[in-house]
């Protein structure tokens, strides 16, 4: 006698979940694991383009994290020197505290990259008007550094953004990031 | 004759897109594969759109403030009225882009007395402390003292103009330029949190002082916070002119 073949619980190859006998989709990840070798090799392609520009935009990220790290050196190190040659307690107080200030933001963009570089786009942004202001030639001072930091930071914040959004979507998908 | 149970329809929940029955815990549908609630993902243009609104918002008042610092004859409220004035309506402008939602943050329906009371009486604790702490700071650091009042004390109302300028215009203006059209453009297009922490960031530096900040952004925090929690712009209001009355009545009492 001819045995019948039932069908059986297949262990998804993504996310390791029993898909019931029948289903064509795994419910937990959407892999498809009754589906053709076509339609597997698509999945994996997403899948890996996801994680790979995740990735991309965690080095942007990082790139954004170092330029703080940088800045909050080179200010403290401009405000020390002003602090000695002035004798002036205003810049020593802005050498400490400023810096501070961008190396809690460096520190918290690796948990929240878009709010923290943000925040330190506008602080950066703003201290530059309020120099200006203060001084105008200190527009010209530095120039080069300043475009490059507003440059940096432009885009880690677009790069802190794209990586939450993707994040979301990983999670929403229950894709491992 | 017993009663007859009536048998409990059980509803599973269904695909969206195939209308296939789905598991309880599954995100995708088994059937067609379908995500069964993606993610609203908000667009580059929009972001783009809102952030350019924010910053146009932000630099001209910033500026504006700047210049103000700046030139002598600001010091004299018959001029600093006319500042005072453009930024009003600067923020009306962006407010007017908003108009339905920022309407309803003035609505007084489900206000509660007692939180009211606490946002007054915190904000007055709040403002003594920092007062005080702020008095000392610039007497023994900068060897001064702070005051707003110099600007006000020649004035024929001086003590009206000085409260309406320093506690009420701030309380009006500032909580529906920062809780309202910021809190508003941000939360549209990257979510609450970063709505909340950004308008404060923004509202803190705005101010023009490092020191400053370390009171500044967290009472910024609890203002935009109660702005998400009760959709409204009073409790902030109510912060911020008892904050800023504290202030001017310290200063006439330190006189």
């Amino acid at each position: 006698m001819e045995e019948v073949a039932f069908p059986t619980a297949v262990d998804c190859k993504i996310c390791h979940n029993i898909t019931e006998p029948g289903n064509k989709f795994c419910s937990y990840c959407g892999y498809p694991v009754g589906g053709t070798e076509y339609e597997q090799n698509e999945f994996d392609f997403e899948y890996e383009t996801k994680r790979y520009q995740l990735n991309n935009a965690r080095a942007i990220v990082k790139s954004g994290t170092n330029t703080l790290y940088v800045l909050s050196g080179l200010i403290f190190l401009g405000n020390l020197v002003l602090y000695f040659v002035k004798d002036d307690v205003g810049s020593l107080i802005v050498g400490i505290l400023l810096p501070l200030i961008f190396l809690g933001l460096a520190y918290w963009s690796k948990q929240k990259p878009f709010t923290a570089l943000l925040s330190a786009l506008l602080l950066y942004a703003s201290l530059l008007v309020i120099s200006a202001f203060a001084d105008p030639m200190s527009i010209l001072s530095g120039i080069i550094v300043k475009i490059i930091v507003i440059g940096a930071l432009v885009k880690a914040v677009r790069g802190g953004r794209e990586a939450q959004d993707i994040i979301k979507e990983l999670n929403a998908r229950n894709w491992n990031q | 004759m017993e009663p007859v149970e009536e048998p409990v329809e059980v509803v599973l929940p269904v695909c969206v897109t195939c209308g296939g029955n789905l598991s309880v815990s599954g995100r995708f549908c088994p059937h067609c594969g379908a995500l069964q609630a993606p993610v609203a993902v908000v667009g580059e243009d929009l972001f783009e759109h809102n952030a350019r609104v924010l910053a146009l918002f932000y630099f001209v008042i910033l500026i504006v403030c700047l210049a103000v610092a700046k030139i002598d004859a600001f010091a004299d409220y018959t001029n600093l009225v006319f500042v005072e004035g453009f930024i009003a309506i600067w923020t009306l402008v962006f407010a007017f882009t908003r108009i339905k939602e920022m309407i309803s943050l003035y609505s007084l329906k489900n206000l509660k007395p007692l939180l009211l009371l606490a946002c007054a009486g915190g904000a007055m604790v709040a403002s003594i402390i920092v007062s005080t702490a702020t008095n000392w700071f610039n007497l023994h650091v900068f060897d001064k003292e702070l005051d707003y009042w110099s600007t006000y004390e020649n004035l024929e109302y001086a003590v009206p103009v000085f409260f309406a300028s320093v506690a009420f215009y701030p309380a009006i203006i500032e909580e529906l330029g920062f809780r309202g059209v910021f809190y508003s453009y941000m939360n549209e297009v990257s979510g609450r949190r970063n709505a909340i922490i950004l308008s404060s960031v923004a509202f803190g530096i705005l101010h023009v002082s490092l020191v400053a900040l370390i009171w500044l952004v967290p009472f910024a925090l609890v203002a935009a916070y109660l702005r998400f929690r009760y959709n409204t712009l009073w409790y902030g209001m109510v912060m911020h002119f008892c904050f800023n009355a504290t202030v001017c009545i310290l200063e006439l009492l330190g006189r």
